[in-house]
């Protein structure tokens, strides 16, 4: 049997999931204006908010993410005739799931409207990231299948 | 020649390396795109470089190619359309790396670098694994229903007729004009009702034309271009088929009932019943002798039960004060409002002339509202002046009490069976702003008092309006899908593999447009017309048969991979 | 376009000239998308450098509270890529001649004015700017349009600020597609046209209207698009006066300032009501603690949904108060030099019949907004009849954005279906 490895740390990355409406649209203002943000966040562009189901954020955060933020248009005015409440309530129940397997629901960052905005957008960015450097790792028993992890299956 | 995927780097004429070190920029996605073919361009939206791009994935004979340059707000689109107006059959992406990497990161080339890698490596992954939704042209019924044939149904019939689009108008009355019949001049030039009508019916006369009296809309079936709708008649039912419906069936006045004593006094009326004594008078104006007249505004309007303002009353009741005053000059007219609504130069105008021609103006506190006076007919009414503070007796052997209209009793019914929202007041809605008259379904279409009160020209402006576009729909004979929605890259539709599907219809619940839809064997069926491609079935389906193959769980899980670093990971 | 086919000609047949739409507004917008879709060609021209017009200008829209460019950009970019759709950014219509004898419509004298960097052509790839950096004078480039608007619908073009730049042309022979040039003669032309709409919208009037109001006497006395304008400014955080760049506790909205007044603009601007309940909503919601009180004669909400807007306003603390101000007081010059000297304004309080003056930090002034001109209207063949209808929108009459759209959509609708007349289109 081989010594068991510490995996070494990873570097901070979150997904960020961005209706390609409101919330696509305020990250590139955030470009125009050459604000200056940690890059630990990969964007991924959806057609509405609506379309990020649980899974997919359960997923990331196995895969390695830290945290996972939702961006979609203003409650009431989703190009996609309020498909973003179903979205909201969706997620906001995951929070819920999150808490109670001890993921914290911090790590779920969801944004109705409020980051169309290139400060906004930035803001948005950055508290994010000081919210999840505070979070402690999670339990590796909880991503058996992550790479690196010494939990065997 | 392996068909290798192409990565082509747009470097912004050099500028792109001020974030992105060339050397490193190479090195990490090399390092992360193994297998794919790495060139860089200096400037990607140039045609020169486009050609070359194009010839190169011709010679690579490419069934992926990977842009990454810019935002697609800036010219990333345009590197894509330029590619696909150069023939390129390979399936195409864009990596926004400057937008979205360079220029948020200058402080931190490493971390650029390894996020621009990923990015680049998050498009290749998704493209590989993403489908391409049916794009079949959908049949365009060349009629259009109109439902109402107010002035806003009429407009809409005269305008699709005028474009050569055969048009169905039904009303439930035997004639058109709607609630024109009943008035008969219009603010605010006191035209005859008549006047503004005679054009509109002329329309009507197009051959192309086709008036249903005494008609209503009992349902509607199928989907964009090609709707079944049952229209109810006295002998029974029947089916229309129609490419796009316009909904125009009007509002109704709310009755003054009891209010003001309206009921128990002798001159007491209503708005409407002035209209009507106004045209007798107006015809035979020798027996009018009125000595005074008060109009209350905002009966049973802007209350706790009706929250709103009904837009046409105060018009009204200034063009009606000024109608008296020509009837009989010396009829001392006063109008107790709570803010004489009439917005815009016309408006403003006529509330000047019927200042200028003796009408007095009294506001009242909703708190203190004005009392009727009298035993057996109407004498006066006491009003608290806001402004002064002031109680005043105001003689009056006319009352005229102002109502706001309300949404028709079939209007709910109707709504629901197109797919078109109401607000919580029971008028029906499009998305406001920019497409006030659209419904969510394409070739829905809802105009006049039937969406929020209107006046006349307001009513045929909006007829009209939804008549250009119905037209615009089926213009061409056939709906492109991804025409119908709204602008930009069409994200395609929603499909549901029958061998997966366990028929819980939450994606039939979830539907925001109603396309996902029960058929009658109980299996679930998309349609193309109405769908799209927002995803929310594919996020609700418990057993992955719902997706929108451009946006699907492969392509999706495949992303998150990679945008952690190319974790491999285990796609279970 | 089925409606031109005929029974000897029954190939569908697109019109030969375009319709001329004037200003890339939301109106213009909807005319242009619609004709357009209906297969009729368009010649979108619009003054500015992007599409959008005065909307693109607004921090938030009534009532649905949503950022003004977010609805707007998704029309431009559909105008943008639509193939019968010609849009020509910056371009002026200068005047109308009538058509050639016999004809019908118009021919357009159009004036484009391209700005030294041509957003044509621009990749904003920032290289004029890096040249000006080393060999030019600092502040000559900006890194965006010269009226601080980003446009959505294209990449962020820089601009040239001619009253420092020094002409050495570092930014010219630095930019790789051309795309910079510091001397740009307007360009006019005349071109044939089968109809035109006016959807030139409106501006807010030089000079200051009515001087009781003290418009320009005071930079914390604002009109209603510098006020937006403060608000984009502030970003999503706190308003900042412009005076001394302190926080505001308190802002006023002054409604019919100048508007109303048989002296000035007898009318009514009709949508000043709903904006300054939408600028006085907001303003709290980024600074609770702001007091707003909006000085009205009439509180005209009569939209959909605006009644209710108007009761949200005043169940979130806004002060509405019926009353048209008679004065308003700049602080004396000697007093604007101590922090927090704000401006009086000067009104009759109905309630103890007094007059009362109340102090605010910003002031805003309504009501100030006026048509623009509709170029050459009247050489259009054939001249007005029953079914005129070319202008819309606020250019017309004053009209709030869900107004204009429909009054587009209306002047395409009578447009095309003059052109099917005269196409001789079945029927």
């Amino acid at each position: 049997m081989s010594e068991p490895t510490v995996p070494a740390p990873r570097p901070m990355r979150a997904v960020v999931f961005a209706c390609r409406w409101c919330a696509l649209l305020g990250a590139d203002r955030a470009g125009r204006e050459r604000l200056d943000l940690p890059p630990f966040f990969r964007v991924v562009p959806v057609e509405c908010a609506a379309a990020v189901e649980p899974d997919l954020v359960l997923r990331a955060l196995a895969d390695g993410a830290d945290g996972v933020a939702v961006l979609g248009c203003h409650l009431g005015g989703c190009r996609h005739n309020e498909a973003n409440r179903a979205a909201k309530v969706r997620l906001d129940l995951l929070g819920d799931l999150l808490d109670a397997v001890g993921l914290d629901r911090r790590r779920l960052l969801l944004s109705w409207g409020t980051a169309h905005e290139a400060a906004q957008f930035a803001g948005l960015v950055r508290d994010f990231a000081a919210v999840l450097e505070e979070l402690p790792a999670p339990d590796p028993g909880l991503f058996p299948l992550r790479q690196g992890s010494d939990a065997s299956c | 020649m392996s068909a290798r995927t192409v990565i082509a780097v747009c470097e912004c004429f050099g500028t792109l390396g001020r974030a992105l070190p060339r050397r490193d920029l190479e090195a990490g996605l090399s390092a992360r795109l193994a297998g794919a073919r790495i060139e860089f361009f200096p400037g990607l939206c140039r045609a020169g470089d486009l050609d070359r791009l194009a010839g190169l994935l011709a010679e690579e004979g490419a069934a992926a190619c990977v842009a990454a340059a810019c935002s697609p707000f800036a010219r990333g689109r345009e590197v894509l359309a330029g590619l696909e107006e150069r023939g390129c059959a390979a399936a195409l992406a864009l990596a926004d790396l400057r937008e979205g990497c360079a220029w948020l990161h200058a402080q931190d080339p490493a971390g650029a670098v390894a996020k621009a890698a990923d990015l680049a490596a998050m498009a290749r992954a998704g493209l590989e694994r993403r489908g391409r939704s049916p794009r079949a042209s959908l049949p365009a019924v060349q009629r259009v229903l109109v439902v109402g044939a107010g002035p806003a149904g009429m407009a809409a019939a005269g305008t699709l007729a005028g474009l050569g689009v055969p048009v169905t108008l039904v009303d439930r009355q035997d004639r058109p004009g709607g609630l024109l019949r009943q008035i008969g001049r219009l603010f605010p030039d006191n035209i005859p009702s008549q006047d503004f009508l005679a054009p509109l019916e002329e329309e009507l006369g197009n051959p192309l034309v086709s008036f249903l009296p005494k008609t209503t809309l009992a349902g509607l079936a199928g989907d964009p271009g090609r709707f079944r709708a049952r229209l109810a008649n006295g002998a029974g039912e029947s089916e229309l088929e129609a490419g796009a419906v316009v909904l125009a069936c009007g509002a109704m006045p709310v009755l003054p009932e009891g209010r003001y004593r309206a009921k128990d006094l002798a001159g007491v009326i209503s708005q409407m019943e002035l209209e009507t004594r106004l045209r007798r008078a107006e015809a035979e104006p020798a027996g009018w002798d009125l000595d005074a007249a008060v109009f209350i505004q905002c009966l049973a309007a802007r209350d706790a039960e009706r929250p709103y303002c009904s837009t046409v009353c105060c018009p009204t009741a200034l063009k009606n004060a000024l109608r008296l005053k020509a009837l009989r000059q010396d009829t001392a007219v006063s109008i107790l409002h709570r803010g004489v609504m009439a917005p815009g130069v016309a408006l403003e105008e006529l509330y000047r002339r019927a200042l200028a021609a003796g009408v007095r103006f009294y506001g009242f506190a909703p708190e203190s509202p004005p009392e009727v006076l009298g035993q057996g007919r109407a004498a006066g009414v006491q009003v608290r002046d806001a402004f002064s503070g002031r109680s005043l007796d105001l003689p009056a052997s006319l009352v005229v009490l102002s109502t706001p209209l309300k949404p028709q009793p079939a209007l709910e019914g109707m709504a629901r069976a197109l797919g078109l929202r109401l607000d919580s007041l029971g008028f029906a809605c499009g998305r406001e702003p920019v497409a006030p008259l659209a419904a969510a379904t394409p070739g829905i279409f809802v105009c006049g008092s039937a969406r929020w009160p209107v006046y006349a020209a307001q009513a045929a402006d909006q007829g009209r309006a939804a008549g250009i576009k119905a037209a615009a729909l089926l213009a061409s004979g056939e709906l492109d899908p991804a025409g119908l929605g709204l602008p930009g890259p069409w994200p395609g539709t929603s499909a549901v593999r029958s061998a997966a599907c366990s028929r819980c219809g939450q994606c039939v619940a979830i539907c925001p447009y109603n396309a996902c839809r029960r058929e009658a064997d109980g299996s679930i069926a998309v349609s193309a017309a109405r769908c799209r491609g927002c995803g929310a079935c594919a996020a609700v389906c418990p057993s992955g048969a719902a997706a929108v193959p451009e946006s699907n769980g492969p392509s999706l899980r495949a992303m998150l991979r990679e945008a952690m670093g190319g974790a491999p990971g285990v796609d279970l | 376009m089925r409606a031109f086919t005929s029974d000897s000609d029954p190939a569908p047949r697109t019109p030969a000239l375009p319709v001329l739409v004037v200003g890339g507004g939301v109106a213009g917008l909807a005319a242009a998308l619609d004709l357009g879709r209906l297969g009729v060609p368009v010649l979108l021209v619009e003054r500015d450098g992007f599409l959008g017009g005065q909307v693109m200008r607004l921090d938030k829209l009534y009532p649905t509270d949503h950022c003004g460019f977010c609805p707007v950009w998704t029309e431009s970019a559909a105008a943008l890529a639509h193939p019968l759709v010609a849009v020509r950014r910056h371009t002026r219509l200068l005047d109308l001649e009538p058509p050639a004898t016999g004809e019908e419509g118009a021919v357009a004298v159009l004036e484009t004015r391209v700005p030294a960097v041509d957003p044509a052509l621009c990749v904003a790839c920032g290289l004029c700017r890096e040249a000006c950096a080393a060999r030019g004078v600092a502040g000559a480039m900006q890194d965006r349009p010269v009226d601080r608007t980003w446009d959505p619908a294209g990449p962020p073009c820089p601009s040239i600020d001619f009253s420092l730049c020094n002409r050495c042309g570092a930014c010219v022979a630095a930019c790789p597609v051309q795309a910079v040039a510091l001397e740009r003669a307007p360009a006019v032309e005349r071109t044939p046209v089968a109809d035109v709409v006016f959807a030139t919208g409106f501006a807010e009037p030089a000079g200051p209207l009515a001087p009781e109001f003290g418009r320009g006497s005071h930079p914390d006395i604002l009109t209603a698009l510098e006020f937006e304008a403060l608000s984009a400014e502030a970003n999503g955080g706190e308003l900042r006066r412009r005076s001394n760049g302190a926080t505001p506790r308190s802002l006023a909205f002054i409604q019919c300032a100048g508007a109303r007044d048989a002296r000035y603009l007898p009318y009514c601007a009709g949508v000043c009501c709903m904006h300054a309940l939408k600028q006085a909503r907001w303003a709290r919601r980024r600074m609770p603690g702001l007091a707003c009180a909006v000085f009205f004669t009439d509180l005209r909400a009569v939209g959909k949904g605006y009644e209710a807007y108007a009761r949200a306003a005043a169940d979130e603390g806004i002060l509405l108060l019926r009353s048209r101000p008679g004065l308003v007081l700049a602080p004396e010059p000697a007093a604007a030099d101590a922090p927090g000297a704000a401006v009086a304004v000067r009104y009759e309080d109905f309630a103890t019949g007094r007059a009362v003056t109340a102090e605010f930090d910003l002031v805003v002034l309504n009501g100030g907004l006026a048509a623009c001109p509709l170029p050459g209207a009247e050489r259009i063949r054939p001249k007005e009849g029953p079914v005129a209808g070319r202008s819309c929108g606020f250019c017309a009459e004053p009209a709030d954005v869900a107004q204009s759209v429909v009054q587009g959509a209306r002047a395409a609708a009578l447009v095309a279906q003059r052109l099917v007349r005269r196409a001789g289109g079945r029927p």
